[in-house]
């Protein structure tokens, strides 16, 4: 579509809106963060002033991805801007803060071949508990590899999944990026692998973690492929020899992973791998009474779904590698009729006003709900079609941050 | 009743003169949180009326009906929301660089906030009017990053 345009102008310079304003009145003082430019000075109100690009960067990272990408165009410097990492990761920092920029994905457990995601923002999902309409949900656009995917993490806007357990794809949902990684380096095939992702911020980047079981060697090997590097890296074995069964979660600076230790304590305990020194601690559960926990992170903090007879125990660790910093957060009552056999209750997301997202499945159903702590209520939410058919829906923030390596 | 402490400012106030000539008072614990007037205010004392050249009568007193607030601990969302409600977003913005000038922080990021959230759903050509740039891609090239991201486009409300 052609645009209208009036005349061709010249290039504009890359200093076009940031003419330094001086003061009148110079302070001895530390020049100021933020500059203001204006056009003219006079003593009535001035044309309306343009703004510098620090200043057009205050307003640009609360704005949602898409509509950052719609504005890329608006000029060569902006697209910069958009582009520069010191730009994305204020973006992160704001979306992380940010309700509006959460998301709620579920998708249908089917064995075909194309990967179905729908997606919605975390408010209408809490809104949908208090009122009679059902979550606005639109179909995410996937990447198209004929293969079966499975989802196992997300990280800073980035999703992992993994192709048939032998290869790993990111995928950023929000400025649609994917890509697919090289498999591991292992002739082998009696081995699983499970993989998970995080990030580094020592060195400001993201590694992606495989631990490969052998189940002749009884160990796991542990290989790590840092983005921008382009290949697996093996470092020290797991201190543990059976199958994960989960994939870890990225917190604090490490992949933590739930495990069950069958030979000597029957209890399940949990295994850290620092990237900092790449090496792994052990840690304890807190004092919860049954063997059914789930792993998960809330509010950057790890936290322990614990499912009793009659409640879910949700329990986050305050200082992460200090076992007597488990504290119990909540207490949630079972929603009606989800009481069956394999529970697998967790908590997915935690607002500001402390407001708990909560799963609730066995092996007959899957309901998703709000539990509002200062009530003591638990309210469901109204997905359409939301069934035990579906995989354990997941929240991801918005971010700019490329998959790519 | 007000404190007559020698050393506390806290019943003082501040005189700030705008740049077209008028003449607005400020409680010194309000002026403390812009850290503009707070400088000018270490240099020249506190007696002297503090001029701010970029600061004018229409936004000024907006900016003091904010922190008077902010220093009894009294804003909320819902004076928040008063506040910004009949300002159009030309008004918003000359406030928002008014608050960048002053270095009044909260404020700032009040009305970055509330910028981003009037700007969330206009379309492109409405956001560079309001910032005044000017397009420097030739058509091909502005067609080609649209076609790029033509899924991004969608959605788009009525510029007002």
């Amino acid at each position: 579509m052609p645009r209208r345009r009036k005349q061709r102008r010249p290039p504009v310079p890359s200093r076009s809106f940031a003419e330094e304003w001086e003061p009148i009145i110079t302070t001895k003082k530390r020049r100021r963060r933020r500059r203001l430019t204006t056009t003219t000075e006079t003593l009535t109100s001035p044309p309306l002033p343009t703004l510098s690009s620090d200043i057009v960067a205050e307003i640009l990272c609360r704005l949602p991805v898409q509509h950052l990408l719609k504005l890329r165009c608006i000029c060569k410097s902006w697209k910069a801007l958009i582009s520069d990492n010191k730009f994305i990761e204020k973006h992160l920092i704001m979306s992380k803060a940010s309700r509006d920029r959460h998301h709620l994905t579920i998708y249908p457990r089917i064995d075909s071949h194309d990967l179905e995601l729908w997606d919605s923002i975390i408010p209408t999902v809490f809104s949908s508990t208090m009122s009679s309409s059902t979550v606005k949900q639109t179909r995410l656009w996937c990447p198209n590899v004929f293969n079966n995917f499975v989802y196992l993490c997300s990280c800073d806007g980035i999703l992992c999944f993994t192709i048939m357990y032998r290869s790993v794809l990111l995928w950023n949902p929000s400025i649609r990026r994917f890509y697919i990684y090289p498999p591991l380096p292992i002739k082998d095939e009696r081995r699983e692998s499970e993989y998970s992702f995080g990030y580094h911020h020592f060195t400001q980047s993201y590694k992606i973690v495989a631990v490969t079981n052998f189940r002749a060697k009884r160990k796991n090997e542990v290989r790590v492929y840092t983005l921008g590097m382009d290949s697996w890296r093996r470092i020290k074995d797991l201190p543990y020899s059976d199958f994960i069964i989960r994939p870890g979660v990225f917190v604090s600076g490490t992949i933590t992973w739930l495990v069950y230790d069958a030979t000597i304590t029957s209890k399940h305990f949990i295994i850290s791998l620092d990237f900092e020194n790449e090496s792994y601690q052990k840690l304890l559960l807190p004092n919860v009474e049954t063997d059914t926990c789930m792993l998960g992170v809330l509010r950057d903090f790890l936290c322990i779904s614990a499912s009793t007879d009659m409640f879910v125990d949700v329990w986050i660790m305050k200082e992460f590698g200090n076992k007597e910093s488990w504290t119990k957060l909540y207490q949630v009552p079972y929603c009606t009729g989800v009481r069956g056999l394999y529970p697998r209750h967790k908590a997915l997301y935690i607002s500001n006003d402390d407001q708990l997202l909560m799963i609730f499945r066995d092996s007959r159903q899957l309901k998703l709900g709000v539990y509002d702590f200062k009530s003591g209520t638990f309210n469901m939410s109204k997905i359409e079609s939301f069934n035990s058919d579906y995989m354990d829906p997941e929240v991801y923030v918005e971010s700019l941050i490329s998959p790519c390596s | 009743m007000a404190q007559e402490a020698s050393s506390s400012t806290s019943s003082k106030t501040i005189s700030l003169k705008t740049g077209d000539g008028e003449i607005f008072e400020i409680e010194a614990s309000a002026a403390k949180q812009m850290k503009t007037v707070q400088r000018l205010i270490d240099d020249l004392g506190d007696d002297i009326t503090i001029p701010l050249h970029n600061v004018f009568s229409k936004e000024l007193p907006k900016i003091i009906e904010y922190y008077k607030k902010d220093i009894t601990g009294e804003i909320t969302k819902d004076f928040e929301a008063e506040f910004v409600k009949d300002l159009n977003d030309d008004e918003v913005k000359v406030l928002f660089l008014a608050a960048n000038y002053l270095d009044a922080n909260k404020l700032f990021e009040f009305l970055s906030q509330n910028i981003a959230d009037r700007l969330e759903s206009k379309s492109v050509e409405y956001v560079r009017k309001y910032f005044g740039v000017e397009n420097d891609f030739t058509p091909e090239e502005e067609s080609k990053l649209r076609e790029e991201r033509a899924w991004s486009f969608r959605g788009i409300k009525e510029d007002e």
